[in-house]
């Protein structure tokens, strides 16, 4: 490695692969994986069960020991350092609260074990109480506290010994919804507040746009795509990334032509369709549009000259903010799903069996390798 | 409305008596019944052959700590009696304590085995009760006798020149009660253990707890309620033993459950005898009381 403590990395991954079993029964949990989580980020990890977001989160925490390669913190190999010895903690997704202590002791307790002064302790614990604002359930058992506050005593636990960097496994999955947003308000106003890193691994690709600086989607041990929420949501890298962060539509077609503002594609069975990429798509070439549901117009085909494409809708569902239609185009050649929001003005009535055209934008559309 | 409501009550609770009748018949046949007949005999006195005259009489309870003396009837302190008390309680907590040490690592250990290990580890731990008692302790006879086999290998590889005396010592039943009340400190401590939270563990270590920490701080607070269990069922019985202190101690080391037993057989002082086992009814209880108290509060004093 070339520069082995480069300021602003706290975390860096080289190469680094896990596997489990042995002979023919390897399995591959990280697939030789790459990244630099910076300083003071809030930083994501997010994919399908099974994708191995979590072993990589163990693998940071010391849980878990490398296969092949080197986590760097610092500029320094753990890989092998015991957790105990690693200045990083963990909100473990049970919370994993000590049943037999209080509140307090529980968040006491890692600046116990490091063996601080007692009263430095005691300060702490009051300092961290308030932080998660828990000061009046401090000699409480944790069996007597709600789900909620419970969370906010795993949090409080992992930081009352400054770690450097702070590990979050499905954090918030245990709540309701409700409890869910406001948890993540907290977690990242906590965040911007201690400046330390917070790594946070998840399934809801939701929480991890809201409240991340950026995400690395993974899928089958394999980091797809790392990048702020916006690009991973407006720009995927792949097929995979597209799919899984946010609802999207793939139109398959071929290439007909292109130059350096876009491309026109032969949408089998509907059309060609215009759009804005700086890729060159070589005619006859494969590729899939991806366009998200918000980024398509319909209207009812009577009150509008023909757009791009036309259609029929198949299906209405009333989603509260928005509206999501489902329709299919030019007679079953495809079907794409379109979101319209529900403001009082402009939404012209659409039912289903109406026949609609549907419009993009060049530049709402993207191309990706079919 | 009243008065229906008080008549369905009463009909209720009519049956739920009829329902623990049969449960309330076997605790007082078996158990409160008999504890009455020993109360009411430790007040009597001896009969010439056995069984007991009724005449009142504390004398039976006074022997247990005092002795009277044959010619003025001044009372002291009975040597003996302190002896077998001191030995029987003594023999009894080293052995919970021996069992302890050795059955914590042991339910550990079968805890932290894969599950289909485990049933087979826990079906190894429950091996030795399927031979008669009798027949085990004859072998740890065989084992450590002056011409045993530990004492001959010894001898044969040049340890030791003259056998080391280890039947008919308290080490000897000392010895015997571990080997044979060891898997009842192993399976509730093993029952507490298996159900611990992998993840609180995983959670110490990454506070910066190390191993002897997660042990000290963790597994041995959560396996506390098994632990108890586990010197509970091996003091109770270790106390009132009778067979082990026979072939072991050679007759010489009596446990009070010797002492007892010999009241009601040639002694044929069955009120000394009832008073004998009420005094260890009384031992065992207060010892229960103690630890459980202590246990409790340790608990919470916690950091």
């Amino acid at each position: 490695m070339k520069d082995e403590s480069t300021p602003g990395v706290a975390i860096r991954l080289n190469q680094v692969t896990k596997t489990y079993g042995s002979g023919n029964a390897v399995v591959t949990a990280v697939k030789s994986t790459t990244l630099d989580i910076f300083n003071n980020e809030f930083f994501t990890l997010l994919g399908p069960s099974g994708c191995g977001k979590t072993t990589l989160l163990r693998l940071i925490g010391g849980f878990e020991y490398p296969t092949a390669g080197t986590i760097l913190l610092g500029g320094e190999d753990i890989a092998s350092v015991p957790p105990f010895q690693r200045p990083i903690n963990t909100v473990f997704q049970n919370y994993a609260l000590f049943p037999h202590m209080t509140v307090a002791q529980n968040i006491g307790f890692g600046l116990r074990m490091l063996k601080r002064p007692r009263h430095e302790i005691a300060a702490r614990v009051d300092e961290m109480l308030k932080l998660v604002r828990l000061e009046n359930l401090s000699d409480r058992r944790t069996s007597q506290i709600s789900g909620g506050q419970q969370q906010r005593v795993a949090l409080a636990r992992a930081l009352a010994s400054e770690p450097k960097v702070l590990l979050l496994d499905e954090s918030l999955s245990a709540l309701d919804y409700k409890l869910r947003k406001e948890m993540q308000m907290e977690l990242k106003s906590l965040q911007a507040a201690t400046g330390i890193t917070f790594i946070f691994v998840t399934h809801d690709q939701e929480e991890a746009l809201t409240m991340s600086d950026r995400v690395a989607v993974l899928s089958s041990g394999e980091i797809m795509q790392v990048g702020t929420p916006h690009e991973v949501y407006i720009k995927p890298a792949n097929h995979f990334v597209a799919n899984f962060v946010g609802e999207t539509n793939f139109l398959q077609g071929r290439g007909l032509n292109s130059d350096d503002r876009g491309a026109v594609i032969d949408v089998r069975g509907v059309g060609a369709v215009a759009i804005a990429t700086k890729d060159r798509v070589a005619p006859g070439q494969l590729v899939n549009i991806v366009v998200r549901p918000e980024h398509l117009r319909i209207l009812p085909l009577a009150q509008e000259p023909a757009g791009q494409l036309t259609g029929s809708v198949k299906a209405v569902s009333f989603c509260g903010a928005e509206t999501q239609y489902t329709i299919e185009l030019s007679r079953g050649a495809a079907v794409v799903t379109v979101r319209r929001y529900n403001t009082p003005e402009e939404n012209l009535p659409i039912a289903i069996g109406d026949e609609v055209s549907v419009n993009f934008t060049p530049n709402s559309a993207q191309i990706l390798p079919a | 409305m009243a008065s229906l409501e008080a008549v369905r009550s009463k009909s209720a609770s009519r049956t739920r008596w009829l329902l623990i009748s049969p449960a309330v018949l076997v605790v007082i046949i078996g158990a409160i019944a008999p504890l009455l007949v020993i109360v009411t005999y430790s007040f009597l006195t001896p009969g010439p052959t056995g069984g007991v005259n009724y005449t009142l009489s504390f004398d039976a309870w006074t022997r247990v700590l005092f002795d009277r003396d044959v010619f003025d009837d001044t009372l002291t302190l009975s040597g003996t009696n302190l002896e077998i008390l001191l030995r029987s309680l003594l023999l009894s907590l080293a052995t919970t304590v021996l069992c302890l040490l050795v059955g914590f690592p042991t339910a550990y250990f079968i805890a932290t085995r894969n599950p289909l290990n485990r049933e087979v580890w826990l079906l190894l731990v429950t091996v030795p009760f399927w031979t008669n008692l009798l027949i085990r302790t004859f072998a740890i006879q065989d084992l450590i006798r002056n011409e045993g086999i530990i004492n001959t290998l010894l001898i044969k590889t040049g340890f030791i020149s003259e056998p080391i005396q280890m039947l008919f010592t308290n080490f000897a039943i000392c010895l015997g009660l571990v080997y044979v009340y060891l898997p009842l400190m192993i399976l509730p401590v093993y029952a507490s253990l298996e159900r611990q939270d992998r993840s609180l563990l995983e959670a110490a270590s990454d506070l910066y707890a190390r191993p002897f920490n997660v042990l000290r701080e963790i597994i041995v607070p959560l396996a506390k309620p098994g632990i108890i269990a586990g010197s509970i069922l091996v003091f109770i019985p270790a106390i009132g033993t009778y067979v082990t202190p026979i072939l072991l101690g050679g007759g010489r080391n009596l446990m009070i459950g010797n002492y007892i037993e010999f009241q009601f057989g040639q002694g044929r002082d069955w009120p000394f005898g009832s008073a004998l086992s009420l005094a260890l009814m009384a031992i065992v209880m207060v010892a229960l009381l103690v630890y459980i108290r202590h246990g409790d509060s340790h608990g919470h004093e916690h950091g």
